[in-house]
């Protein structure tokens, strides 16, 4: 910035003469080219005269330089009454000596021309106003009248020329005025020798709404901007709306407000909105889109911050009185001074009127938020491309303040939701879709966030309710069925308890069978043990018993070798008990 | 008789000792200095007035360099210009009169 500064004070630009009409100093880069002559053209009605006659009285009242109005179509009072009521007083101006206004007329029917002639005596009355009060600045509105008057065009151009470049001797800053021509800027030809700035006003009718334009046709010397710039006429006098030529350099914020539903918050990824962007909540009829904004502004006005609430279908009564209806209080905050409700028709004027109002209230109240309620109803026939701009222009402005903006926009059922909102989609920060859900012969609202650029935000869908405590946001029911809402919701609900609860029955009878199995198992298994014990016990008694025998049995051989000295018994039966006591030495 | 006047308010009204049948033409003409254009208009309308069948006349030439105030009070954007006063109607011509027929036609109009 500093070295643009710099950069743009070193180089000698054009010496300016400033307008101090809104936004145009702006486009002009500082207002009409200074000492030069300007023309202003445009059709009947299209505020030509005002546009002058403003440069004229900004001129004697801000910057000292008292300036000379010369009429060819009005008079003086009529002039005089004409600009009252912008708030100009010229009658107190002219006692100053601040402003010189003079009607010049011929009345052609009295007037013969007869060889040749020149225009010396509108040379000398001009000269005389200058010189009376030392203007500089001079406005000439309507010259071209002239040509109606005195019916020798040849001559009359040649005196114009010659008017105009005597005018840029004197260092004058010149404004004339000329009706637009066909197929050219201006009827007679003026733009010809008027060719240091041309600007052309427009006023066109679309739709039936009026759009007023002006455009910098040429400014020599000097940069300007080249787009129509929608302008405005009301009782504070002319306004441009410079607003596109803005850029796309606004500051974001990183503070994030509350959305006013502590659910939506969470689905925004805690926080709710970031401060400073825009929000779309868009809908079918009757799906709560502005219980939402309602939602929102209360909270904002619990913040303390400043509202202006912009609503085009609904009085701010029926509004209050609505939102009352769930839960939401809202004249309070109205008495308070912090929420300030704008209730006009779309059609009452055309979008650039309504979009510089929207931008004067907004300067003049200074809100943190401000709702649009719903932006579709300035849509009327094909003008969409027109919405989008001016809506650009809005959404510019209001990033340029960092002011949250929060549109609802109203879609109609049959298309596609997404659909018809696409004109200003890309305009939008976060998207919040709120649709009907009709099943099983009732119709709920969902919600879901559609994007919020910048933040990690949830894919569910939530069931929208509101209830006379405000808004509630539910879990839909997700599972085989869909997607079920409302009384289909709690029904599938009810069902789902009461399957879970035979379930659990039916996971109780197994397990207490399994028991009972495991039971009669272990019986079995105590039963088989007890006979096989006392079956081990009887085999073991008679293991007993024939080794008893045996042993006598080997006694008694003993004892009938013994008897019968027989040493191979004897010597096999130590043997045997030599073997025994190795083993048992071994541990 | 031709008259140049420096201030119209303090002109002395000169004419014929009697007055003409066809009734006294008074003219004004409002020149811008001493332009070709402004010369050219003095020498035409003297010499059409003077040489015509105007009868009595007077003529009274004014430079509105010099009285720029009249240029706006009597509305006067071309120069020069020729206004007849009297007789009624009047009649305005705008011009340096270089057509001398046209001048007198326009001057004998009643």
């Amino acid at each position: 910035m500093t070295i643009k500064g710099t950069d743009r004070d070193l180089r000698r630009t054009l010496p300016k003469s400033p307008t101090s009409i809104t936004g145009l100093d702006e486009i002009t880069g500082g207002g009409l080219p200074k000492g030069r002559p300007t023309l202003i053209c445009g059709g009947a009605g299209c505020g030509k005269t005002l546009l002058a006659m403003e440069f004229l009285v900004r001129g004697a009242t801000i910057y000292h330089e008292p300036g000379v109005f010369i009429s060819f179509e009005e008079t003086e009072k009529e002039l005089t009454a004409n600009v009252a009521s912008l708030g100009f007083d010229l009658d107190l101006l002219v006692k100053q000596k601040k402003i010189w206004l003079e009607h010049i007329r011929i009345e052609r029917n009295e007037v013969e021309l007869n060889g040749e002639f020149d225009l010396e005596a509108l040379f000398i009355r001009i000269h005389l106003a200058i010189e009376t009060i030392g203007a500089k600045r001079v406005v000439l509105d309507t010259i071209e009248t002239l040509y109606s008057e005195i019916p020798n065009p040849l001559i009359l151009r040649s005196e114009l020329r010659r008017l105009f470049q005597w005018l840029k001797r004197k260092g004058i800053t010149a404004v004339i005025t000329a009706e637009r021509g066909e197929g050219a800027l201006t009827r007679q030809g003026l733009e010809e020798y008027v060719s240091d700035c041309v600007i052309l006003l427009d006023h066109r009718v679309s739709d039936q709404s009026s759009i007023r334009r002006l455009r910098i046709v040429k400014y020599r010397g000097s940069t300007h901007g080249t787009n129509e710039y929608p302008f405005l006429i009301d009782e504070e006098g002319f306004s441009v709306l410079p607003v596109t030529s803005l850029g796309l350099n606004y500051f974001s914020s990183h503070e994030r407000i509350s959305t006013g539903i502590p659910r939506l918050d969470t689905m925004l990824s805690g926080k709710g909105y970031y401060r400073g962007s825009t929000v779309l909540v868009s809908g079918t009829a009757g799906t709560g889109k502005t219980s939402l904004a309602a939602k929102f502004v209360e909270a904002a006005c619990q913040r303390n911050e400043r509202i202006l609430y912009f609503t085009f279908e609904e009085s701010p009564n029926q509004l209050i009185r609505n939102m009352r209806s769930i839960g939401i209080d809202l004249e309070p905050w109205v008495k308070k001074g912090i929420l300030q409700f704008h209730a006009t028709r779309p059609t009452l004027y055309g979008l650039e009127t309504h979009l510089t109002t929207s931008i004067k209230l907004i300067n003049k109240f200074q809100p943190s938020v401000v709702i649009l309620d719903p932006i579709n109803a300035f849509v009327m026939g094909s003008n969409q491309d027109e919405v989008k701009t001016m809506l650009l222009r809005l959404v510019d402005f209001l990033k340029m303040k960092r002011i949250t903006a929060f549109f609802t926009s109203l879609t109609a059922g049959s298309e596609e939701m997404e659909g018809t909102d696409v004109y200003v989609s890309s305009l939008i920060d976060t998207w919040l879709l709120l649709r009907d859900i009709e099943i099983g012969g009732e119709r709920n609202r969902g919600l879901y966030v559609l994007k919020s650029r910048g933040m990690e935000h949830s894919n569910q869908i939530r069931e929208f309710r509101l209830t006379n405590h405000g808004i509630e946001l539910l879990d839909v029911y997700v599972g085989a069925e869909g997607v079920l809402t409302g009384s289909a919701r709690l029904a599938q609900e009810l069902k789902d308890t009461a399957e879970q609860l035979l379930h659990k029955q039916e996971i109780g009878r197994k397990q207490s069978g399994l028991a009972r199995k495991r039971d009669a198992l272990e019986a079995q298994i105590a039963v088989l043990r007890s006979e096989f014990e006392a079956e081990e016990s009887e085999a073991l008694k008679v293991i007993g018993i024939e080794k008893e025998k045996d042993d006598r049995t080997a006694q008694n051989k003993m004892k009938m070798a013994k008897s019968r000295k027989s040493d191979a018994a004897v010597a096999s039966a130590s043997l045997k008990r030599q073997r025994r006591g190795t083993k048992r030495g071994r541990p | 008789m031709i008259v140049d006047r420096e201030q119209p308010a303090l002109a002395r009204r000169t004419g014929r000792t009697h007055p003409p049948a066809g009734g006294r033409v008074q003219l004004k003409l409002y020149i811008a200095g001493t332009s070709e254009k402004s010369a050219a208009a003095v020498r035409n309308i003297r010499a059409a007035c003077e040489h015509g069948s105007l009868g009595h006349f007077q003529l009274t030439v004014i430079d509105l360099r010099k009285f720029p105030q009249l240029a706006r009070r009597l509305q006067i954007v071309a120069l020069p210009m020729l206004v007849r006063s009297l007789p009624r109607p009047v009649c305005q011509t705008i011009g340096d009169c270089s057509d001398t027929d046209r001048l007198l036609a326009r001057l004998n109009r009643q």
